[in-house]
C-alpha cells in the first residue's frame, strides 16, 4: 500500500484547557496525541489526577500516580491559583485564547462559570463530563465509577451467577466518558468551522455506559426478558471462558454466524482422542436449541473442559485460530508484553520516566492515521512545568499570578 | 450537533464497526451500508428477535447498531458489483470496513485504489489485530478481544474464573469510540486542508489503551493487577450490596470519611458500624470484610431505589444496579430523552438510544429506523449511479443487486 505523506498534526494550533479530575482526563490525552496543545490548569496543590491510583513506589520513598502518567501524557501544566483574583484574571485570559475547555464535576468549575466563560469567548467549545449529565433529576447526584456503571446497566451483566454484580477495573465509566467527550469535541470543532460558534457539550457517564448493553435492551423490549449475569457459565455450547492447563481461554464458536467454526471445533476435539471427544460429532450438536439447553451447555463444558485441561492457552490459541475458530487466551496485563502480535508490531514503547529513574512501557496509540499520526508527545508534565510559557506568550504579565510554585 | 455533507460507504458489519457508522448516521451523515442476501450481516441472524417478523428483518440486535443507515444490497462476490462499489466509493467522503486484512483489496477496494480516483477520501479499516504481524489473520469477537487484551482478567474474584464485563465490551465502547475520534480528527483535517487519509484501528491496540494506567503499573512494578471483585485500594467500603427483593442491588462508594459518617446517619447509626476505629480510612481498610458483612445486613432492609435515594440525601455515592429493564424506564435517562421510540415496518416499535452526548440547548438527534436489507438499493442505484429502471431490473436478475 502506498501511504500518503505525513502532514501536520490534525489538531495543530488548537488550544485545550483541561480541568478534569478523574479518568475522564483521557479525553484531553486523546486530543494531545492528535496534536492539540492541551494545558492542565492546576491549583497550587496539583490536579487531583496526580493523586489517583494505581501508584508506583519511588526508589527514594514516595509514590507516583500512573493514572497521571498515562492520562496526562503530552499535556502542559500551568499552576493558576484561582482562589486569588490575579489567578482568576489569568484563567480568563487563558480562556480567551483557547478553543476548548474540558471539565469534570468539582469545586473547581461550576456551571455558572462555564456560562460566563462562553460569553467571554463565544468560539470556546466547553465540554462538561459528569456522571449523569447536566440536566435531569439526578444531575447533581454523588457518584464514583462503580455507581455510574450500576446506573448505566452494565454492572448488572457482570459477575458470577452466585455473586453480586461485579465490575471490571480501570474506572471504565470515566474512560468511556472521556472517549465520547473527545468524539463530541471533535464533532463540535468540525461544526465550528462553519458556524464560528463553540457549543457546550454535555457528556453523561450513565449514557456512555448504557451504550454498552449489547443485546440486553432489545432483549427486554422484544422479549421482556431480564438478562442475568452469567459469570463463567456459558450462554451457549461453544461460547465462554474455559480453564486450561496454564490459565483460561475465551471462545466464540457457533454464535454470531460462526456455524463453520463450531463444526471445525468439534472435528478438532474428536480427532484429538480427548475423552468423549467423538460425542460432539453426534447430530444433536447441529441443533442450536440443544446447544442452548442446560444439558448441551453442561455436556459441551465437560468435554471441552477435559480437552483444554491438557493443553496450554498458547497452544489452544494458535491451533484454534489455524482452524478458523475465534479463540483467544485470557491474558493478564503482564502477558500483553510478550504477545507475539503486539511485540511484532512494536506496540509498547519504552519511555524513560524521570521519577522512577528507568523506562516504562507505554501502549502505542489506539489508531494509526497515515497523514496526521497520533502519538504521545511527551511524558506527563511536572506541576507548573509550563508556567514560563504563559509569561512568554504574553498571557500573564505578572508571574506571581501563576501560583505559589512560581512566585 | 450535526455531521452534514458526509457520505459514508460502509462495509462494516457485526460488532464494533457497525457502531461507528451508526453514530455518524445518527448525527446526520448519509451512511450507505453495503450488505447482501448472499452474505447478510451476522447480526441480522442473531437474536433477540421480534416474534412473527420476517427473517433477516427481525433482529433487535441488528436494529440496535444500524439506526439511521441506508441499506444497499450488493453481492460483492459478483465482479460487476465490485465495479459499482468502486463508483460509489469515488462519490463518498468516507469508506469504512472491519474485515480481515486483504478482503477489501481482493475486491479492488483497497485504500490506494479508491484514493487514486478519490484523493480526499478518508478510509477506515478496523482489523482485529492490525494489517501486519503474525496474527493479522486471526479472528475474534468482542469477548475474545477482551480476553486477549487483559480486560477479562480484571473482572471477577481472586481465585475464581476471570469473567470481565460479561459482554463483548470492546465492540461497544473502546473500538467504536476510538474509531470515531480518529475519523472526526481526519474529517477536521480534511475540512482545513482538503487532504484525505488512511486510518487503521487495530482493535487489540485500541482496547489495550483503556487499560493504560494498569499497563504502566505492571511495567513499573513487574506485577499484573489482580482481580479484586468490586473492592478498591483507595476507599472502603466500595461494593454492591443486596436489597430486599431477590437479586436487587445497590452500588455504594464511600470515598471520604464524611461520606462514611453520612452513610451511618442515613442508616440510623447501626451499632455494627459505630466503631470509632471505622471513622478513618485506615481503620476501614483494616476491617474491610467486617464492614461489608455488617453493611449487607443493613442494606437488606431496604428496597434498592429507596436505599439509593436515602444515601444520596446524605451525599453518599449510591445507585441502583439497573437491569436491562430498569434502564429503559430510568427517570434520568428518560428525562434526558436518551431512549427514542422508532417505528420499523417489520418489527413495529423499537427502543433505541441516541449518542451518549449532546449539546446544551439543542434537541437530541432524531433517529431513523434501521434499514430493511436492500431498502435503498433502487434509490442509490438511480441517484448515485445513474442506473435506470431497465438496467436496475437486469442487474437484479443477474444477481448483482441481491
Amino acid at each position: 500500500m502506498t501511504m500518503s505523506e505525513v502532514s501536520a498534526s490534525a489538531l495543530q494550533g488548537q488550544r485545550v484547557l483541561d480541568l478534569t479530575v478523574n479518568y475522564a482526563a483521557y479525553a484531553g490525552r486523546l486530543l494531545a496525541d492528535l496534536g492539540a496543545e492541551v494545558t492542565r490548569v492546576e491549583p497550587p496543590e496539583g490536579s487531583a489526577v496526580r493523586r489517583l491510583g494505581p501508584f508506583a513506589t519511588l526508589p527514594g520513598g514516595g509514590r507516583i500516580s500512573l493514572a497521571h502518567a498515562f492520562l496526562d501524557a503530552g499535556k502542559h501544566s500551568v499552576v493558576v491559583d484561582r482562589r486569588e483574583s490575579q489567578g482568576q484574571e489569568l484563567f480568563r485570559n487563558l480562556v480567551r485564547h483557547s478553543d476548548v475547555l474540558i471539565h469534570t464535576p468539582g469545586p473547581e468549575v461550576d456551571l455558572a462559570l462555564v456560562e460566563e466563560l462562553r460569553t467571554l469567548n463565544p468560539r470556546l467549545i466547553a465540554a462538561s463530563i459528569t456522571p449523569y449529565g447536566l440536566t435531569g433529576p439526578r444531575a447533581s447526584f454523588a457518584a464514583g465509577d462503580l455507581t455510574v456503571l450500576a446506573a448505566g446497566g452494565l454492572l448488572s451483566l457482570g459477575g458470577y451467577q452466585d455473586s453480586e454484580p461485579l465490575a471490571v477495573q480501570g474506572e471504565q465509566a470515566q474512560v468511556a466518558s472521556g472517549i465520547f467527550a473527545a468524539v463530541a469535541i471533535l464533532a463540535a470543532l468540525c461544526e465550528r468551522q462553519r458556524s464560528a460558534v463553540g457549543m457546550w457539550i454535555d457528556v453523561s457517564g450513565q449514557e456512555c455506559v448504557a451504550f454498552a448493553l449489547e443485546d440486553a435492551v432489545p432483549e427486554w423490549y422484544l422479549s421482556q426478558r431480564i438478562r442475568r449475569r452469567l459469570g463463567d457459565a456459558s450462554r451457549e455450547a461453544g461460547t465462554g471462558v474455559f480453564k486450561c492447563q496454564n490459565g483460561h481461554v475465551s471462545l466464540v464458536a457457533g454464535r454470531l454466524g460462526t456455524a463453520k467454526a463450531f463444526a471445525a471445533l468439534t472435528r478438532w476435539i474428536a480427532q484429538s482422542e480427548a475423552p468423549e471427544g467423538t460425542e460432539l460429532l453426534m447430530p444433536r450438536w447441529g441443533d442450536i436449541e440443544f446447544r442452548r439447553s442446560p444439558e448441551g451447555i453442561a455436556d459441551f463444558g465437560r468435554i471441552f473442559g477435559a480437552f483444554c485441561r491438557s493443553r496450554t492457552k498458547e497452544h489452544l490459541y494458535t491451533e484454534g485460530q489455524a482452524r478458523q475458530i475465534a479463540i483467544a487466551p485470557v491474558n493478564t496485563i503482564g502477558e500483553l508484553f510478550s504477545d507475539p502480535q503486539l511485540v511484532s508490531n512494536k506496540f509498547f514503547r519504552p519511555v524513560f520516566d524521570h521519577g522512577i529513574g528507568r523506562e516504562l512501557l507505554y501502549p502505542g496509540p489506539p489508531y494509526q492515521l497515515s497523514r496526521t499520526p497520533a502519538r504521545m508527545r511527551a511524558t506527563a508534565p511536572t506541576l507548573g512545568q509550563h508556567n514560563s510559557d504563559l509569561v512568554g506568550n504574553g498571557l500573564s504579565t505578572c508571574a506571581h499570578a501563576l501560583g505559589d510554585k512560581n512566585s | 450537533m450535526r455531521l452534514t455533507q458526509l457520505r459514508v460507504l460502509d462495509f462494516c458489519w457485526v460488532g464494533a464497526g457497525a457502531f461507528v457508522t451508526r453514530i455518524l448516521a445518527d448525527l446526520g451523515a448519509e451512511v450507505i451500508k453495503v450488505e447482501s442476501n448472499a452474505h447478510p450481516d451476522n447480526l441480522r441472524l442473531s437474536g433477540p428477535y421480534k416474534a412473527g417478523a420476517e427473517r433477516l428483518e427481525n433482529s433487535g440486535y441488528f436494529a440496535s447498531r444500524n439506526s439511521s443507515k441506508k441499506s444497499f444490497a450488493l453481492n460483492m462476490t459478483n465482479v460487476q458489483a465490485r465495479k459499482l462499489a468502486l463508483r460509489l466509493a469515488s462519490a463518498s467522503s468516507i469508506v469504512t470496513n472491519n474485515f480481515r486484512p486483504g478482503v477489501m483489496d481482493k475486491w479492488g477496494l483497497g485504500y490506494s485504489e479508491i484514493a487514486s480516483i478519490n484523493p480526499s477520501v478518508i478510509y477506515l479499516s478496523m482489523p482485529m489485530q492490525g494489517a501486519r504481524g503474525p496474527h493479522s489473520q486471526f479472528i475474534g469477537f468482542g469477548s475474545t478481544i477482551a480476553a486477549l487484551c487483559g480486560l477479562t482478567s480484571l473482572g471477577g474474584f481472586p481465585g475464581r474464573a476471570p469473567i470481565g464485563t460479561g459482554t463483548h465490551y470492546p465492540d461497544h465502547i473502546p473500538n467504536p469510540g476510538h474509531a470515531l475520534v480518529a475519523l472526526l480528527a481526519a474529517i477536521y483535517h480534511r475540512d482545513r486542508t482538503g487532504e484525505g487519509q488512511y486510518i487503521e484501528l487495530a482493535q487489540i491496540e485500541s482496547t489495550v489503551n483503556i487499560l493504560g494506567p494498569l499497563v504502566l503499573q505492571c511495567s513499573a512494578t513487574g506485577e499484573s493487577p489482580q482481580r479484586c471483585g468490586n473492592r478498591r485500594l483507595d476507599f472502603v467500603p466500595c461494593g454492591v450490596f443486596p436489597c430486599t427483593l431477590p437479586d436487587t442491588w445497590c452500588a455504594i462508594e464511600v470515598q471520604t470519611d464524611s461520606q462514611w459518617r453520612g452513610l451511618r446517619t442515613a442508616l440510623g447509626e447501626p451499632s455494627s458500624l459505630s466503631g470509632h476505629d471505622l471513622l478513618s480510612l485506615a481503620g476501614r481498610m483494616a476491617r474491610q470484610e467486617y464492614i461489608e458483612d455488617a453493611l449487607k445486613k443493613e442494606t437488606r432492609r431496604y428496597y434498592a431505589p429507596v436505599l439509593a435515594d436515602l444515601l444520596q440525601r446524605h451525599d453518599v455515592a449510591a445507585a441502583v444496579v439497573n437491569t436491562n429493564a430498569d434502564v429503559i424506564s430510568d427517570s434520568q435517562l428518560v428525562e434526558r430523552q436518551y431512549w427514542q421510540t422508532v417505528q420499523h415496518s417489520e418489527m413495529g416499535e423499537l427502543v433505541l438510544n441516541v449518542p451518549p452526548f449532546c449539546a446544551v440547548g439543542e434537541e437530541r438527534p432524531t433517529l431513523r429506523a434501521p434499514p430493511l436489507l436492500g431498502e435503498h438499493t433502487y434509490q442509490i442505484a438511480q441517484e448515485l449511479l445513474g442506473i435506470g429502471p431497465d438496467d436496475y431490473d437486469r442487474l437484479t436478475k443477474e444477481g448483482v443487486f441481491y
